[in-house]
C-alpha cells in the first residue's frame, strides 16, 4: 500500500516495545488515523487513531519520541524534520507549550508568579484559615488548649502569690466588663458569649497574659504588679485575650503557619528544606500581628462599653517598654523572658510587634462607640 | 540474594567481540528549562497545586528527552492524570502530619512514626514506580528489589543500634575500667549504623535495576562506603581546624600590627580583614557536600553492573565543588530563579561523568514480562514527599 499522495511522510525509527532493534518506517497520517509503514518495502506495520498517540512536545533541546499504544514507540532522527512534519499534518503546540517557548511568556510568568505568592500569602491563606477553623468543631481547640496549658504549667507557671481577694476583685471587674459588652451588643452575640476562664500565675516570663484555644486566659502575677492601681488596663487587657479567644486565633494560625510551610516546602522543598522554613517563620510574625489588631479591635469595643476610654492602654505599652528595658541589664533572675513568649503557644502578650501602630489605635479610638444595629 | 535469570545466558553472538563505550550525554539547556519551571509553576500555583503533576511529568520529560545513551534518548511515560491521584493522597498526609505535629509534639511523634514504618514500602514503590515509567530504546526498566529487602535495609541497622546500644549499658554496668572502655566503643559503633543504613540503601537500588536481560549487581563493599564518609568526616575537621586557625591568626596579626596606633586602629585593621575571612569561612562550608557527592556517585556507580554492562563514573571533586559554590551564589543573588539553570548545570556535570560499556549488542536486547505495577503513581507522589532522591 502506497501512501496517498496527499499525506506527507517523514522518516523514524520505529521500536515495538519488545525488542531493542530500530526499524527504519516512513510515517503519515491519513485521515484519522497514524500509518507507519517499514521504509524498505513500504509494507504496512501498524495503524491507531491519531488521538491514542502520546506526542511528545516542542522542545529547543533534547529528542523527539512518539508513545503509541500497543508499547511501541516512534524516535524522530531530525528533531528540526519531525516539527516540520507535525506542524506540516496541522498539528498545533498547546498553549503551554508556547509559552515554554517564549522569553516574553516566561517573564510573564515571573512577574505572575510574584503576584499570585504575594496575594495567597496576603488574602489566601487567611481566607482558606477562617473557612477551615469555621469547620472544626470547638472541641479540637479545647483539646489543644487543654495540652497546651499543661506542659505551660510545670515548666513556665507556678501558683499566684496574689492576695485571693485582689484575685477575686480582677474576676468580678473582668465579669462585669464583659457582661457590660453583652448588654451594650456592640460585638455580635457569637462573639460576645465566647466562655472564658481567667487564671492568675507567677511567672519567669515577666509580665504577659496569654489566652489557650480552651477558653483559659493566663495573666501573670508579674502583669498585675506593673499595672498596680490600674484595673481598667488590666481589664483592657483580659479584654485583648477575650478578642483572641472569640476569633479563635490560635486555630487560625495554627493553619494559617501550617499550610504556609506545606506550600513553601512544596515550592521550595527540592531546593532546600532550611530555605522552606523560612517563609514560614516569616508569616508567623506577619499573621500574628494581623490577629492582634483584631484582638486589640475587641479591647477598644469592650472598653468602650464600659466607658473607660480606650487610650488607657497607652500606659500599659509605655510601662511594658520600661520594664523590658529594665530586664535587660538589672534583672538576672529572667534571663529567658525574652525567648519565653515567643516559644509560648496561644497567643502572647508580650511577643507584639509594632507597639507605635498600637498606642495609635488605642489613642485614636473614641471614647465610646455607637451600638449595632439589631432587632429586637 | 537470588537473581531472576542468569546474567551470562544473554549474549547470542560472541560476547567477547562486542565492547563498546557509550558516555552519558546530557543536551539540556539551563535558559530553556528555566522558561518551562517558570511557566509550569505559575499553572501549579494558580491550580492551588493541583496541576503539579503535569509540571512533573514536563520536567522529567524534558530532563529524560535531553538524557542520551549510544544515540537514544531516555523516556518517561508516567501519565499525569494517574499521578494526580497518588499526588492528593500524599498531599492529604503531609498536610496531617504537618498541622498535627504543629499542634502537640505527640501527634506530630505518631505521625512521625507512622511515616517512618511505611517509608521503606513508599521507597520501593517509588523506585519501582520510576523505573517501570522509564523507557530506552523503546524498553522499560524495571526495578525487581523486593518489598522485604526495602524493610531489611533500615532493620538491620535498628536492630544493629539497639543491640550494641544493650551490649554498651551493660559493659558500662560491670564498672571496671575494660568494661567502660568497651562499652564507650560499643555506643561510637552506633554512629557506624549511619553510613551502614547508606549503604545498605545503595546496594538495595543498585542491584535491582533491570533492563532487557540485564539485571545489575551492586559490587561496592561496607568498607569503601565506610571509607567515604569518613574522608569526608576527616575533612570536615580539617576544614573546621584550618578556618578556626586562620581566623586566629588574622585577627592576632592584625591587633600586632595595630598595637602602636592604639586600639581602634587595630579594630579597623581587622574589619580590612573581616569580609575577607567571614568569605573564606564561608567558601569552606562548600567543601564536604561536593566532596561527598562526587566520590559516593563514582563509587557507587563504577561498583554497579554486571558481565554484559558496567557503569563507569568519573565526577571530579574540583568541577561539582565550582558548580556548587557557583550555584548558591547565583541562585541567593537572583532571589530563587537561577535555580531551574542551576539544576540543568548540576545534572550535566553529574551524567556526563558516567559512561556505560556494554558488552551486548543493544540490537539484540529483548524485554522480559513485565509486571506493570503501580500506575496509580502514589509512589512517585511519595518520593516527592519523602524526599527520596532517585538519582538517576
Amino acid at each position: 500500500m502506497q501512501p496517498t499522495p496527499l499525506a506527507r511522510t517523514l522518516v523514524v525509527d520505529h521500536f515495538d516495545g519488545r525488542s531493542a532493534k530500530p526499524r527504519r518506517v516512513l510515517i503519515s497520517l491519513q485521515a484519522q488515523d497514524l500509518v507507519v509503514q517499514i521504509a524498505a518495502d513500504g509494507q504496512a506495520l501498524q495503524r491507531c487513531p491519531v488521538k491514542s498517540v502520546v506526542w511528545p512536545e516542542r522542545t529547543r533541546h533534547g529528542a523527539r519520541i512518539a508513545q503509541l499504544p500497543d508499547g511501541a514507540s516512534l524516535h524522530a532522527l531530525d528533531t528540526a524534520a519531525w516539527d516540520d512534519w507535525m506542524a506540516s499534518q496541522g498539528r498545533k503546540s498547546s498553549l503551554v507549550v508556547h509559552a515554554q517557548l517564549s522569553w516574553l511568556a516566561a517573564v510573564l510568568a515571573v512577574v505572575l508568579v510574584g503576584v499570585s505568592l504575594w496575594a495567597g500569602y496576603q488574602w489566601g491563606l487567611p481566607w482558606a484559615a477562617k473557612g477551615l477553623v469555621a469547620l472544626t468543631p470547638r472541641s479540637v481547640d479545647t483539646a489543644l488548649g487543654k495540652m497546651a496549658v499543661e506542659s505551660l504549667e510545670s515548666s513556665w507557671f507556678q501558683p499566684s502569690q496574689l492576695p485571693p481577694e485582689r484575685q477575686k476583685a480582677l474576676q468580678q471587674a473582668f465579669e462585669q466588663a464583659a457582661q457590660s459588652a453583652r448588654l451594650a451588643r456592640i460585638l455580635p452575640s457569637h462573639e460576645a458569649n465566647t466562655p472564658y476562664k481567667v487564671v492568675f500565675r507567677k511567672s519567669r516570663m515577666g509580665p504577659n497574659a496569654l489566652a489557650f484555644p480552651d477558653g483559659t486566659i493566663v495573666i501573670t502575677d508579674e502583669l498585675v504588679q506593673l499595672l498596680q492601681g490600674q484595673d481598667a488596663v488590666i481589664t483592657g487587657v483580659f479584654a485583648h485575650e477575650w478578642g483572641h479567644l472569640q476569633h479563635r486565633h490560635s486555630m487560625r494560625l495554627l493553619v494559617q503557619v501550617g499550610a504556609l510551610s506545606a506550600a513553601a516546602s512544596a515550592i521550595l522543598g527540592d531546593f532546600s528544606s532550611m530555605v522552606a522554613a523560612a517563609p514560614a517563620l516569616m508569616g508567623q510574625m506577619a499573621y500574628s500581628r494581623e490577629l492582634e489588631r483584631e484582638a486589640d479591635d475587641t479591647a477598644i469595643a469592650v472598653l468602650q462599653a464600659n466607658h473607660i476610654p480606650p487610650s488607657v492602654m497607652v500606659s500599659l505599652f509605655e510601662k511594658l517598654a520600661a520594664d523590658r528595658a529594665g530586664t535587660s541589664d538589672t534583672d538576672a533572675e529572667r534571663p529567658e523572658a525574652k525567648q519565653a513568649s515567643g516559644d509560648a503557644p496561644g497567643i502572647s502578650f508580650s511577643s507584639h510587634p509594632s507597639d507605635q501602630e498600637r498606642i495609635e489605635r488605642f489613642k485614636n479610638a473614641p471614647r465610646s462607640a455607637p451600638r449595632l444595629a439589631h432587632t429586637p | 540474594m537470588d537473581k531472576a535469570f542468569d546474567t551470562t545466558t544473554v549474549t547470542t553472538d560472541t560476547p567477547a567481540a562486542h565492547h563498546e563505550r557509550h558516555p552519558v550525554q546530557f543536551t539540556g539547556s539551563g535558559s530553556e528549562y528555566f522558561r518551562i519551571w517558570i511557566v509550569n509553576l505559575l499553572l501549579t500555583l494558580l491550580t492551588l497545586g493541583l496541576y503539579y503533576p503535569w509540571a512533573k511529568v514536563r520536567k522529567l520529560k524534558y530532563f529524560y528527552s535531553n538524557t542520551e545513551v549510544a544515540g537514544h534518548a531516555l523516556d518517561f511515560h508516567g501519565s499525569p492524570r494517574q499521578m494526580l491521584r497518588g499526588f492528593l493522597l500524599m498531599a492529604f498526609f503531609f498536610l496531617v502530619y504537618s498541622f498535627a505535629s504543629q499542634a502537640s509534639p505527640v501527634a506530630g511523634a505518631v505521625c512521625g512514626l507512622a511515616l517512618a514504618a511505611a517509608w521503606p514500602a513508599l521507597l520501593r514503590a517509588s523506585l519501582r514506580f520510576r523505573l517501570a515509567n522509564t523507557s530506552w530504546r523503546g524498553l522499560r526498566f524495571e526495578f525487581t528489589g523486593s518489598l522485604r529487602d526495602a524493610y531489611a535495609v533500615f532493620g538491620r541497622a535498628i536492630l544493629g543500634a539497639a543491640l550494641l546500644g544493650g551490649l554498651g549499658l551493660a559493659l558500662l554496668a560491670t564498672r571496671s575500667a575494660l568494661g567502660i572502655f568497651a562499652g564507650v566503643v560499643c555506643f561510637l559503633g552506633i554512629y557506624a549504623m549511619g553510613p551502614y543504613v547508606y549503604f545498605s540503601l545503595k546496594r538495595y537500588q543498585h542491584q535491582n535495576y533491570a533492563y532487557a536481560q540485564l539485571q545489575t549487581e551492586f559490587r561496592a563493599s561496607f568498607g569503601d562506603v565506610l571509607k567515604v564518609f569518613m574522608r569526608t568526616a576527616g575533612l570536615s575537621v580539617l576544614i573546621f581546624v584550618v578556618a578556626g586557625v586562620g581566623l586566629g591568626a588574622l585577627m592576632v596579626g592584625s591587633m600586632g600590627q595595630g598595637m602602636p596606633g592604639g586600639g581602634a586602629a587595630a579594630g579597623e585593621h581587622f574589619a580590612q580583614f573581616a569580609p575577607l575571612a567571614i568569605g573564606l569561612v564561608l567558601v569552606l562550608q562548600f567543601v564536604p557536600a561536593p566532596y561527598f557527592q562526587s566520590r559516593m556517585q563514582n563509587l557507587v556507580w563504577s561498583q554497579t553492573g554486571n558481565t554484559e554492562v558496567r557503569f563507569k563514573s568519573d565526577l571530579t571533586f574540583n568541577a561539582l565543588f565550582k558548580q556548587t559554590l557557583l550555584n548558591w551564589v547565583l541562585i541567593i543573588i537572583t532571589l530563587g530563579l537561577y535555580w531551574p539553570f542551576a539544576l540543568v548545570a548540576t545534572t550535566r556535570l553529574k551524567l556526563q561523568a558516567i559512561s556505560i560499556h556494554l558488552r551486548v549488542d543493544p540490537d539484540t536486547l529483548v524485554a522480559r514480562a513485565q509486571a506493570r505495577t503501580d500506575q496509580a503513581g502514589i509512589g512517585d507522589a511519595a518520593a516527592d514527599l519523602a524526599g527520596i532522591d532517585l538519582g538517576l
